[in-house]
């Protein structure tokens, strides 16, 4: 975890009360996709929790210079420590310090006063984060076929799940489910990047006319197997995933209200099958196999 | 400038039932965990010393979730005394935290009967690590114990005398505001042996969630903390300095140096932080290293100088 000062790059409506930002900074906390983070905002004593959506890393001074050497020639081109030190130090030279700045892209949907504050806020303007927060999915247990469920505002962590299991050479099927077609977020950003994505909305205004669990289903009858879903939605959604998936592990996140978000004051907890946990701290992604809902 | 920095870190420190803090500033049970979130952001043996997440003779899961809510300028909580239990505390969390944290600690220590505070107490007695007791007879969050000990001075004096009897570490009775008379209270604890006072733990309250018509906690009422309590707990503390010649440990809403000030001037030899430390992981260091210019600026020498400067 950090606290940190971000810069809102951009802040703008996407979709039905929900809104996209994009805030630069020391992102280096974030290391996960499914973490969170917990932002201070007018008028309110508790920050809130919003998950990370997506983050893009600039590294400078030396780190970056390693980076795109590595990129460029490989790293067994400079097989001798000192070979590699040399030219890293020459190109270095008068480079600053390491770095770790980037950007973090959020979803947002306007619920409350707090999110209602920060739909106010413009580019420029400065945000007080603690980043890097939660557990995040573990992507080493994604299997070739993994599935990527996301339900409403819930579809956020997505994105970046997607990308690096993609950066891995892994497809993600990806299946969202949305109110209305007014309420999708996401869908062209995952199509985009190659995943193979799915829609389905309640009132058929967009994809199958449905619950995500209609499509999963659906996808299922048509032969497709997966090795492991990851999900994040309304608990009713989380719910029906868990009960439609047998014979299939997975992992879902979680929400609570929050009194610190980083594992200080117990407000978060939830009952598994390890005992009592912290939605906040040992979580927000708990396994498909350690909940109590048999 | 050896010698300034010595004089810098008297001018801090204060004496608290015997044992020499280097500073006033104690993080209160309950938003501190048992201190290894916040040893990852900053190194926790630069506060005057920690209370640990109040502790049961039982593990307890607590309450049912949702048990945070957000009130203007603070928030209510009905965590419920989730905690491993007193066997699990010794075998795991003392020595973890042994590593990390080189001062004595206070042991927050609850209960739902006379026995079981005694008994608790007992079993972390043979903790080294462990410099003071505070009693928690104040918590709102529980049914059958908790603040039910606090609200009645012949139980709060029972509690007392009991926790009394099996330790010779300093105990420190810790209050609730919910009450007609908190100073009753306090001198009943007084009379039967008590080292120091603590107070105040969170104000009985509640919200409702206007679209669903329900309370918002699962649990009803919680309890409340944070800046709007602060004033609240000036004047218990106040009260209950005035009342007693044992230590009085304030707390409820401190949020800067200045509040640190304003409640020792009340009575207070130390001060703890709640709530803030959820909000502002840092704020206990940074309100630490604020104090000196903060002084400068009020014209105080050293804290322990104006101990009830304004009783
Ligand atoms: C791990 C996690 C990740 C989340 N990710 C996202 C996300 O990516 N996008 C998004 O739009 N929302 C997300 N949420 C929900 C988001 O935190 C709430 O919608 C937001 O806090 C509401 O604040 P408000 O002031 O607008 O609403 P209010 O109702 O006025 O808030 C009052 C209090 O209740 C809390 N609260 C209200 N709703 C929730 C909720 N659903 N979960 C937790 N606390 C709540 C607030 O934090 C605040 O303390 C996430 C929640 C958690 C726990
Ligand atoms: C989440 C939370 C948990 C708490 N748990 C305990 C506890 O276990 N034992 C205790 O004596 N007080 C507990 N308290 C009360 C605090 O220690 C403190 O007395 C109170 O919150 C007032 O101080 P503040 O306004 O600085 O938070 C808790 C408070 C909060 C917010
Ligand atoms: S919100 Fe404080 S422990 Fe999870």
């Amino acid at each position: 975890m950090k606290q940190v000062q971000l810069r809102i790059r951009s802040n703008a409506e996407i979709a039905d009360n929900v809104f996209r930002m994009e805030m630069e900074g020391d992102v280096s906390a974030i290391t996960t996709p499914g973490q969170f983070i917990n932002i201070r905002v007018e008028g309110g004593f508790l920050r809130r929790p919003i998950s990370v959506c997506d983050v893009d890393t600039v590294v400078t001074g030396t780190k970056r210079i390693e980076k795109e050497a590595a990129e460029a020639f490989g790293t067994s081109l400079y097989n001798t420590p000192q070979m590699w030190d040399s030219v890293v130090k020459e190109k270095a030279g008068t480079c600053q310090e390491n770095v770790v700045e980037g950007t973090v892209t959020i979803l947002y949907k306007t619920v409350g006063a707090g999110t209602k504050a920060l739909a106010g806020r413009g580019q420029g303007e400065v945000l007080d984060v603690l980043t890097g927060l939660g557990n995040g999915f573990d992507i080493r247990k994604a299997g070739d076929a993994p599935l990527l469920v996301g339900g409403g505002i819930g579809s956020a962590p997505m994105l970046m799940l997607a990308k690096q299991l993609i950066n891995d050479g892994v497809r993600p099927t990806v299946v969202l489910g949305f109110r209305s077609v007014s309420d999708m977020i996401l869908q062209g950003d995952l199509y985009e990047i190659g995943c193979d994505v799915y829609v389905a909305t309640e009132d058929g205004s967009s994809g199958m006319k449905g619950f995500v669990t209609d499509q999963i289903r659906a996808l299922r009858e048509q032969g497709m197997e997966f090795s492991q879903f990851f999900a994040c939605g309304p608990s009713p959604m989380l719910k029906a995933v868990y009960r439609d998936t047998q014979g299939l592990e997975g992992q879902l996140s979680f929400e609570e209200r929050m009194g610190c978000g980083f594992g200080a004051c117990m407000g978060c907890s939830m009952e598994t099958k390890n005992g009592p946990k912290r939605v906040c701290k040992d979580g927000p992604v708990f396994m498909k196999s350690e909940l109590l809902w048999d | 400038m050896e010698r300034y920095l010595e004089n810098e870190n008297d001018r801090l420190s204060v004496t608290l039932c015997g044992i020499r803090l280097d500073n006033p500033v104690i993080a209160a049970s309950g938003t501190f965990g048992y201190g290894y979130e916040f040893a990852e952001l900053y190194d926790i043996n630069e506060l005057g010393t920690f209370s640990f997440k109040g502790t049961t003779a039982k593990p307890r899961f607590g309450n049912p979730t949702p048990r945070i809510a957000e009130t203007p300028s603070g928030m209510l909580n009905a965590v419920g005394l989730q905690n491993p239990g007193v066997d699990r505390v010794i075998a795991e969390e003392l020595p973890r935290l042994k590593a990390i944290f080189h001062k004595p600690v206070m042991a927050n220590v609850s209960g739902f009967s006379t026995e079981e505070y005694a008994k608790v107490c007992e079993s972390l007695d043979k903790e080294d690590q462990i410099g003071w007791f505070e009693i928690n007879i104040s918590c709102p969050n529980v049914h059958g114990g908790g603040m039910g000990f606090g609200t009645d001075p012949r139980l709060a004096a029972e509690v007392t005398r009991a926790v009394k009897k099996v330790t010779k570490k300093p105990v420190i009775m810790k209050l609730t505001p919910n009450v007609t008379d908190i100073a009753e209270i306090a001198k009943a604890c007084e009379a039967e042996g008590a080292d120091g006072i603590s107070l105040i733990n969170t104000l009985l309250a509640m919200r409702i969630d206007l679209r669903t018509r329900r309370p918002l906690l699962a649990n009803t009422t919680g309890g409340m903390s944070g800046p709007a309590v602060f004033p609240v707990a000036v004047r218990c503390v106040y009260q209950v300095a005035k009342a007693v010649k044992v230590p009085v440990v304030g707390l409820g809403g401190v949020a800067s140096a200045d509040d640190v000030i304003e409640m020792i001037m009340a009575g207070a030899t130390a001060v703890e932080i709640g709530a803030m430390n959820l909000t502002e992981p840092f704020i206990c260091r940074d309100i630490i290293h604020e104090l000196p210019e903060t002084m400068d600026r009020l014209g105080i020498d050293r804290l322990e100088n104006i101990i009830g400067a304004a009783l």
